[in-house]
């Protein structure tokens, strides 16, 4: 029946396609001959089945004549078709779908119900002002329109359509504000509230559980909201915003948030805390691919955050040298680890395309969450450019409206699904990924440097953290490598490792990614070995000043960390002596500010709970009580606290290493109760104790002229070979990424190949009663070392028993006393 | 009013199994391995059974067991691998074989007693759709590992590990089924549950991240020192996240579930989701028992943008870790998984 209406001419158009059947008539797209630009909608009404009052659609419509959202009406009248009768009426024609049919296709998201929402708000107060109604509000009469290419932007605003034909204001019609309840309940149950994100969540449980009291309430008595458009799309966004709850936090204290994932989006307490000092910042900054490496704790997730765009709009600039020469962004690894958390190395080929397409959809919601913060903050800056790119890779993209903020809205929520969409099911899918283009980034970001120009800045920092193994494993790191050390003039990757150890140097075509070449390498703890002590001092004195100031007692006297802890009484050499002379080494102490900045490996959240707890122990209530302190030229905190918390932060450090894994999963056999791979580690830094006191009591250094004690925190191995056994290299991987030994670059070159030493962590020194001397080292023979770390509960006692040998010294039943070289 | 199924003991000489029946049990190294089967009637058939077996391959009771299941199954029992430290094997082998393992199964039962935790979320994840009936099978032993006195040593000498249940941490793993990507750039908030290996959730932590840390304590029906033992290893823990975990006037910390009556787990998770979902990232560790552990299951199923990760212990202390003597045999029956849940949703605003 409904073919015989195409190609029938009304006023001049011609019928081409039906669009949609309601319950009395049907619509179609029909044509102005000789013009097919010129295209209307045209519904036809047989004669039999007008219902009374149907003009009064047209009267409504024209009583909203140019509102935006409103399909304008045309002309109508009647014309025989078959021998039957047809009213025609001629719309404005739409192209577009309907909400029914994206709701049916699942093509719905939060902030298309937003654009929805406020659309027919906007529509119903204009219909409030001229006092009619819809009278037939339903999700097949709002029509989504298709992307215009006419216009710059690419949106799909919405319109109302299909006004009902009952004429009275309120007169028992379909209520308008019913409908879009109905309407709002119809989209949500074509949303999964878990797939979303934390705002669209909130916006999603307010108009299930909450929005329909509001919007359904007749009686005016209950607040200015009801009936008032207006006022219900302003009750909405504070709906909204009372569901955000965060865990309210302690009273400030020197020990807050000791990593960056604490302070979260406080930007209050980032503009606080954040130090714009820190080891290996020019480095860091330069415009290289960088692999920052350093202990856990040691603070690169801060700064990596802190140095980026978003955080700029929030803090304004850092303050650091350069920083303003680049736009920062930032993605931790372990969303991408979480995402493929089964990648076994024969599914890595069939991977490739689906990792990297989740990579980029990963980058491309941290540039589209920076552009909303700065779209909110400055109107005028355009972002539709934005959607007309990402359309030519996702031409599914639906965004209801013309309005920025929307439009970013709709991108965020559309590409968390495609993320969803993308990460590992069971199965790995060789389909065609739209985002595995190795140079995507570079397209994208090449784009925001054309669009917006006015930034200035030289190139685009990606700072990407956390890219460790075993979270990240080697094989998605080999996928990503090709892009993240691709040498680009636009964008750098700066990215963080908890060790070299946990970074797999594997690049394009499985070639070696070399230091120097391919990346800078930065280690944090080998730049706290390498620093001049007294740069060493000025940052840890900065990182600690703004928590010195958040303990009352300390905040009105702005005083400094020095200040606090007093100076040192002993240096190296003479502490070397006295642990030698020292019948209960507990009786010496450790205590001041240099030895207290010693003790720093790079971790500043270890410095920062080790002060705070000198703090805490110190038991100091009042400003007065330091400023007394201070002015009599005593400690604040005493010498035997000092030590006290110095000695036991070891011995806590020793305890949660006992919690250490492996970096290979399958390197280590579990067994019934036997040590765990955490204990041996233990095991070995004791071995290390025992050695380094041997020698301290034992041997004299050779080095100077006054030859003191030998007092070695390094070993120095004599030459470097492959590790024969998969858990002798585990133990030496876990001894470098839990940071009990740093590696010190500067090893010596045996063969031409840089041999490192590995630098016992300040933390233990003061538990092991060792001096924190740079000077002296332990030789180990390759052998040795292997040995040292498979058997260290035997090796200390082999080692000790084969030095005193070489000594002419054999009786070690006599104890070490004995054995000690004068002069 | 309860929304899941009671928790009841097993009554041996009323137990009967349906028509087309699937026994899902595994290996182990503890006595009560066998318990469940082994007290079935000689004339009871399951249709199909799995014998799952752990790698890496540890002491075990297979021997023992599987010519116990062979003796009630008509079909040849079919054997899966659980690898502690790959458990995404086990995964895949489920979600691929899932059509030919379930092909004519109306009734599931499946014996948790000696399972690790996350092979029991794993295999409810996978059957989240099962519309036919699922049984769980839990043997309670009378003993656990460590002792009375045993604990009363390692509080002396915290060196003295050695009667602790499960020692070290092998690694951080997760799932495809456990794992969510949803708010991964929120502040996360963890979830773990209180045992006697404190380095568990040391490990947890440290890959992890949260910006908030909830330490549930488990409260057991009988031996009730192990409340107080519990909070004893993870005091450092309490200490170091107070906010979230704070102690009642007897020094007792509040948050605390028991270990056997599932639904108070249930409930705890979903009281914390339903207030703090919109503003974090929440990350379950079921580090628990095992009946905690079907909880975190089942809400995992209710809330899938939770995400689950699992730090699996390095060695396990075979000895004494439970009594031969089991104190009760209990079951909880779901007659469709999939509509207590949605109840449970419903119930616990866990929908939006």
């Amino acid at each position: 029946m409904t073919a015989n209406f195409i190609g029938i001419k009304i006023d001049g158009y011609e019928i081409v396609e039906e669009v949609g059947t309601g319950a009395i008539g049907t619509v179609y797209r029909a044509v102005r001959e000789g013009d097919i630009y010129n295209i209307r909608a045209i519904k036809l009404v047989k004669i039999d089945n007008i219902r009374d009052g149907w003009a009064n659609e047209i009267t409504k419509v024209n009583r909203l004549e140019r509102l935006p959202g409103v399909v304008a009406y045309y002309d109508h009248g009647e014309i025989p078709i078959n021998g039957e009768n047809y009213l025609w009426i001629m719309w404005q024609f739409i192209p577009g779908t309907s909400l029914k049919n994206l709701i049916l296709q699942r093509k719905i998201n939060i902030p298309i119900v937003k654009a929805i929402l406020k659309q027919i708000l906007e529509t119903l107060h204009a219909c409030i002002q001229v006092q009619i109604n819809h009278g037939d509000l339903h999700s097949g009469n709002i029509i989504v329109e298709e992307p215009d290419m006419r216009r710059i932007s690419s949106t799909h605003p919405v319109w109302v359509t299909d006004f009902g034909y009952k004429a009275s204001f309120g007169s028992g019609t379909l209520d308008d504000f019913d409908g879009l309840n109905r309407i709002i309940k119809d989209c949500l149950e074509a949303i999964d509230f878990h797939s979303l994100e934390g705002e669209d969540k909130q916006a999603y449980t307010v108009l299930k559980r909450e929005f329909s009291r509001y919007l359904l309430e007749t009686n005016h008595t209950e607040g200015d909201y009801v009936r008032n458009p207006d006022r219900l799309i302003q009750k909405f966004f504070e709906l909204c915003e009372k569901k955000k709850i965060l865990i309210s936090t302690a009273h400030r204290n020197i020990q807050d948030y000791l990593a960056a994932e604490l302070i979260g989006d406080q930007f209050d307490e980032w503009q606080k805390l954040f130090v714009p000092h820190f080891l290996g910042m020019d480095q860091l900054l330069g415009k290289n691919a960088c692999v920052l490496t350093g202990l856990r704790g040691c603070g690169k997730t801060m700064i990596f955050r802190r140095l980026t765009a978003l955080f700029d709009l929030h803090l304004g600039p850092t303050g650091i040298a350069n920083a303003d020469t680049f736009l920062g962004f930032y993605l931790n690894a372990r969303n991408i680890a979480e995402a493929f958390p089964w990648l076994p190395r024969t599914k890595k080929e069939e991977a490739r395309a689906q990792v990297i397409h989740y990579f980029h959809v990963s980058w491309t919601i941290e540039v589209i969450k920076w552009l909303k913060e700065l779209q909110r903050r400055n109107s005028e800056v355009t972002i539709s450019w934005v959607l007309d790119f990402l359309i030519k890779y996702f031409p599914e993209v639906v965004v209801p409206s013309s309005d920025e903020n929307l439009i970013i809205a709709n991108l965020l929520s559309y590409l968390s699904t495609e993320l969803d969409n993308s990460r590992l099911q069971s199965t790995f899918h060789e389909k065609e990924w739209a985002l595995s283009d190795y140079q995507y980034l570079e397209k994208f970001f090449s784009l925001i440097k054309v669009n917006l120009s006015w930034l200035t800045k030289e190139a685009f920092y990606l700072f990407f953290d956390d890219y460790s193994t075993p979270l990240v494993k080697d094989v998605i790191q080999e996928i990503l490598n090709p892009i993240v050390f691709r040498r680009s003039s636009i964008i750098i990757f700066k990215v963080s490792t908890e060790s070299v150890e946990s970074f797999v140097p594997v690049g394009l075509n499985d070639k070696s990614l070399e230091e120097g070449d391919d990346f800078v390498l930065i280690d944090f703890g080998n730049e706290s070995i390498q620093r001049k002590r007294n740069e060493k001092k000025e940052i840890l004195a900065a990182i600690l000043k703004p928590r010195i100031d958040r303990h009352d007692a300390f905040a009105p006297l702005n005083i400094q960390l020095r200040d606090v802890l007093g100076d040192s009484e002993h240096d190296n050499n003479e502490l070397a002596l006295l642990l030698r002379g020292a019948d209960d080494k507990r009786k010496l102490q450790y205590f001041g500010y240099d030895v207290f900045c010693s003790v720093w490996s790079s971790n500043v959240r270890e410095m920062i709970s080790l002060f705070a707890n000198m703090v805490s122990l110190a038991d100091i209530h009042s400003s007065d009580e330091v400023k007394n302190a201070l002015q009599d030229k005593q400690r604040v905190i005493s010498d035997a606290v000092q030590d006290k918390v110095l000695r036991t932060a070891g011995g806590n450090y020793l305890q949660l290493l006992s919690s250490a894994t492996p970096d290979t999963a399958n390197a280590y056999e579990a067994n019934d109760y036997q040590l765990s791979f955490g204990d041996h580690l233990v095991k070995i830094s004791k071995c290390f104790q025992e050695i380094a006191l041997f020698e301290i009591k034992n041997k004299n250094s050779k080095n100077v002229d006054k030859s003191p004690p030998k007092h070695a925190r390094r070993i120095e191995i004599k030459e470097i070979k492959d590790f024969e056994k998969d858990s002798v290299r585990e133990y030496y991987k876990g001894i470098i990424r839990y940071g009990v030994f740093l590696r010190d670059n500067r090893g010596k070159s045996v063969r031409g190949k840089a041999v490192p030493r590995l630098v016992l962590r300040g933390l233990l020194i003061p538990y092991f009663t060792l001096t924190f001397s740079l000077r002296d080292s332990i030789m180990f023979s390759w052998e040795d070392f292997c040995e040292f770390l498979e058997y260290p509960d035997d090796f200390a006692r082999k080692f000790i028993d084969r030095q005193m040998k070489s000594l002419g010294k054999t009786d070690t039943s006599t104890g070490q006393e004995s054995l000690r070289f004068e002069g | 009013m309860t929304v899941f199924p009671q928790i009841k003991p097993v009554e041996f000489e009323r137990f009967i199994i349906g028509q087309n029946s699937l026994f899902v049990c595994c290996e182990g190294f503890e006595e009560r391995a066998l318990s469940f089967v082994s007290k079935l009637d000689s004339k009871m058939f399951f249709s199909k059974s799995i014998v799952i077996t752990y790698l890496p391959e540890k002491k075990s009771r297979l021997q023992e067991l599987l010519p116990l299941v062979k003796k009630h199954s008509k079909l040849s029992p079919q054997i899966i691998s659980f690898h502690r430290f790959e458990p995404q094997d086990f995964e895949n082998d489920l979600l691929l074989n899932k059509e030919a393992i379930l092909d004519g199964i109306d009734e599931i039962i499946i014996d948790i007693s000696v399972m690790s935790k996350l092979m029991i979320i794993i295999l409810i994840l996978w059957l989240s759709r099962f519309p036919g009936r699922i049984r769980i099978i839990y043997s309670e032993p009378m003993e656990y590992a460590p002792s009375v006195d045993q604990f009363e040593k390692l509080k002396l000498d915290s060196t003295n590990q050695g009667w602790l249940p499960s020692h070290g941490v092998h690694d951080v793993v997760r799932t495809t089924l456990t794992s969510s990507i949803v708010m991964q750039s929120a502040p996360s908030i963890v979830i773990a549950f209180a045992s006697f290996n404190e380095q568990l959730l040391r490990a947890l932590l440290s890959v992890v991240n949260p910006s908030h840390f909830f330490l549930i304590n488990g409260a057991p029906p009988h031996l009730h020192w192990r409340e107080e033992a519990t909070q004893f290893i993870n005091s450092a823990l309490i200490t170091e996240y107070p906010i979230e975990n704070m102690l009642d006037e007897h020094g007792t910390l509040i948050n605390k579930v028991s270990t056997l009556y599932y639904e108070e787990t249930f409930e705890f998770l979903s009281k914390l989701y339903a207030k703090y979902c919109y503003s974090y990232r929440f990350i379950i560790a079921p580090t628990g028992s095992k009946l905690q552990a079907l909880s975190c299951g089942l809400f995992k199923i209710c809330c899938p943008d939770v995400h689950i990760e699992y730090p699996t212990p390095e060695s396990l202390n075979f000895t004494g870790y439970s009594s031969p003597e089991i104190r009760e045999t209990h079951e909880i029956v779901f007659e469709k998984m999939s509509d207590v849940l949605h109840i449970a949703s419903s119930k616990y605003n866990l929908d939006g």
